[in-house]
């Protein structure tokens, strides 16, 4: 057997609230509200006296100001958060290589390698709690274990401003006593189903056979919570730090049924995504298209075009497609989103076509000029025609 | 039903009308094979409604003529893991089948009869004869071509494209492409232009190393017949355009550099150990009458392997292929040596050898910007 390793999850605490009540002392023990203020915005973050009133990220902004009518409400000012973040990002990487960051507020850290430098888990993990503190002014949660799953489960135990250590073959019994919705993956359906078999807490699922939770929940789902319920989770923390996806999306402030305007909308979105590929010299091997109705059921397509794709009309054309495939005339959209994910890097070496190199070579030299044009004159200098959908 | 036959010969036939069965059917009843035994010989046919087999039975004694549908790939296994030399199959009234093979014993669950899709019978009277070695030549030096995954429907099956006194079959998948020609004796004055799935072809060549010098094919627009002493196979023809291949066939090159064969192999199989599924490529240099072939994989390391080519005594040329598509030309190209005809990095290479097999590849480039 290997030796166990040693994974932190650090979370800071209510980021961008945090970092609005730092940089404004007047702020400082108010409930704060951090996100869109239009008709249709939605939390971003919540400060924890926010969240006393029952306010959580991802709620629609109109609902918030109902629970907390008196609190501060914010739009973000995105660019401060990413330079601290930054900032963060930094500590981190002063411990270990080996750090994934999830976003700009929270990432996982394999400090295994760092134990002879910097002290076992709980040492390092004062360290950063430290040094994330005198930096910046902000609270970080940290959760200490051997695995990621574990990790993320304890830094969440007692946040704002916790440290909770998950000795190794401590795992079940830390996990035993906690909500089956903590486990990674169970969502409230799954939470239901299992509660109506009398399933509440994670130590009814350890008490279960493997076979057994398997027969309920299929083979893969099984395996799956069976594993986590007992605390075992061998992802490894990736330092990858490309982009793992691209994707743009807009909230409608009225919802829109005809399709026409969808196409237009995702057009527009298509060429951002397209002009931030091309940017990162990116392509994409798979396109995502998410709609949100206005219950807030969110449905999202993928498609896995031929070869990777970076170009406005590409792009387009598959949100296109997808659009045909998840939406019907006169359905209510609130929200619409592109994404290209599984994205390879453009200098990669190409295999040319045999039939068809001159279309090919025509159309990279369209949106090569397209590029130049853009650049020059602003993104809405030029367009060609048959970009946007049939007008209606 | 009743009879005898050899386990080894009754194996291969199952083999044989089993890869025409569709792993997945749709119908249970598409995963069976269909016996029909008669007092002088037996038949098993098997289809997924896009080809469809009939292939002679060896038996060693017929007991009792019928039929029986019976599930192919259990059927199949059950063969191959006895070790009798004889096996007897037997189907009773209820519906099921025993098999008896040494000490062993087995009652298999089958299907009706009569609900088997029927095998149209070959139409002898429309029917040519096609030299057989000349067909398996067609088939093997350009079926590899064919596009491997699902793309344009052209792309997944060869063109088969007689006129004259020549045969002619054309495989791509966009990337590269295979031609073979052969001369035929075309007494009927038979002219066709057809694609054939790459499954197709592939059970062409598995029911054509035997017997017979010549095979019977007959086309109509939607399937093409092909007849055997052993086999008949009928397959449905791919809709679609073929692309215009003749096009994409350099007719000169700038240059022509020969290789010796084995060798080149060898040097782009050396080569490809250091290179990735992300970067599949082997960059070619000649220069001064060498060629240096290298690779390199950023997680592995780099290759470099250095070829006389005599033929290039210009100024330095650099191309880069996959070397797998290169590989697989190679390896059906007759001849000892031979010749890659090249004009820029961004354009085709040809390579051909002795006869008249012909293959071009599109070669890999650097994006620019």
């Amino acid at each position: 057997m290997t030796a166990p390793r040693t994974i932190l999850h650090a979370d800071l605490d209510a980021f961008y609230a945090a970092v609005e009540q730092r940089d404004d002392p007047a702020l400082r023990g108010k409930p704060v509200i951090v996100g869109g203020l239009g008709p249709r915005g939605v939390v971003a973050t919540a400060s924890y006296e926010a969240r006393a009133f029952g306010v959580r990220s991802a709620m629609s902004m109109a609902r918030a100001r109902k629970l907390a009518p008196g609190a501060v409400y914010l739009r973000p000012r995105m660019r401060d958060y990413v330079a601290v973040s930054r900032q963060v990002f930094a500590i981190f990487d002063g411990f270990t290589p080996l750090v994934e960051g999830l976003s700009l507020d929270e990432a996982f850290l394999d400090v295994g390698g760092s134990r002879r430098l910097f002290g076992d888990g709980e040492t390092i993990a004062r360290s950063i709690r430290q040094a994330v503190r005198e930096t910046t002014g902000l609270g970080i949660s940290v959760g200490v274990a051997s695995n990621k799953f574990v990790a993320k489960v304890a830094s969440d135990l007692r946040k704002p401003d916790g440290l909770v250590v998950v000795p190794p073959g401590e795992e079940a019994r830390f996990l035993a006593p906690l909500a089956i919705s903590r486990l990674w993956g169970a969502g409230p359906r799954l939470v239901e189903r299992l509660r109506g078999l009398g399933l509440d807490r994670i130590r009814d699922l350890q008490a279960l056979a493997p076979e057994d939770l398997r027969r309920i929940l299929g083979d893969r789902a099984g395996g799956h919570f069976g594993a986590l319920a007992r605390g075992l989770d061998d992802r490894e923390v990736s330092n990858q730090r490309e982009t793992h996806s691209i994707s743009r999306e807009t909230t409608f402030a009225r919802d829109v049924c005809d399709q026409a305007r969808l196409e237009r909308v995702l057009a527009e979105l298509a060429r951002d995504v397209g002009r931030r590929l091309r940017h990162a010299c990116l392509r994409a091997r798979c396109i995502r298209l998410k709609l949100r109705l206005p219950d807030f059921h969110t449905f999202s397509r993928q498609h896995h075009p031929a070869r990777a794709i970076d170009r406005d009309a590409d792009l387009i054309a598959e949100g296109r497609a997808l659009l045909h495939r998840l939406h019907d005339e006169g359905m209510p959209v609130r929200l619409i989103g592109l994404g290209g994910a599984d994205l390879v890097e453009a200098e990669a070496q190409e295999q040319l076509e045999l039939f068809g190199a001159e279309a090919e070579a025509r159309a990279e030299g369209l949106q090569d000029a397209l590029d130049r044009i853009r650049a020059r004159f602003g993104a809405e200098a030029i367009r060609p025609l048959d970009d946007d959908a049939p007008s209606s | 039903m009743k009879f005898r036959a050899s386990r080894q010969a009754l194996l291969e036939a199952f083999q044989v009308a089993g890869s025409v069965v569709s792993s997945r059917a749709i119908r249970p009843i598409l995963g069976c094979v269909h016996l029909v035994v008669h007092q002088d010989r037996a038949e098993a046919s098997a289809t997924d409604l896009e080809i469809a087999i009939r292939y002679r039975l060896p038996v060693l004694a017929v007991v009792e003529p019928g039929e029986a549908v019976v599930p192919a790939a259990r059927l199949t296994a059950i063969l191959r893991e006895c070790s009798s030399d004889e096996v007897e199959l037997d189907s009773d009234s209820g519906g099921k089948i025993h098999l008896v093979s040494g000490s062993s014993s087995f009652q298999l669950l089958s299907e009706h009869p009569e609900e088997f899709p029927r095998i149209p019978e070959f139409p002898d009277a429309a029917a040519f004869g096609l030299n057989r070695d000349k067909l398996v030549s067609l088939i093997r030096k350009t079926s590899f071509a064919v596009a491997k995954e699902k793309s344009r429907f052209a792309f997944n099956g060869a063109k088969l494209h007689i006129e004259g006194n020549e045969a002619r079959m054309i495989a791509t998948d966009g990337k590269r492409l295979a031609m073979m020609v052969e001369e035929i004796d075309n007494s009927d004055g038979v002219e066709a232009g057809h694609i054939v799935p790459a499954r197709a072809l592939q059970v062409f060549e598995k029911v054509l190393g035997e017997e017979d010098d010549l095979v019977r094919i007959a086309l109509d627009d939607k399937e093409i017949m092909l007849k055997t002493t052993r086999a008949e196979i009928s397959s449905r023809l791919v809709d679609g355009s073929f692309p215009n291949y003749k096009a994409v066939i350099p007719e000169t090159c700038a240059f022509t550099v020969g290789f010796d064969r084995e060798e080149l192999i060898r040097a782009f199989r050396q080569a490809a150990l250091l290179t990735n599924q992300e970067t599949r490529s082997v960059r070619m240099k000649l220069v001064d009458g060498r060629a240096t072939l290298s690779a390199q994989a950023l997680d592995a390391g780099e290759a470099r392997i250095d070829l006389d080519a005599p033929d290039h005594q210009g100024e330095e040329f650099v191309i880069a292929f996959n070397p797998d598509f290169i590989v697989e030309g190679l390896k059906v190209v007759a001849g000892e040596r031979v010749q890659i005809g090249l004009s820029r990095s961004n354009m085709p290479a040809k390579i051909t050898g002795d006869g008249s097999f012909v293959y071009v590849v599109m070669p890999v480039t650097m994006r620019n910007g």
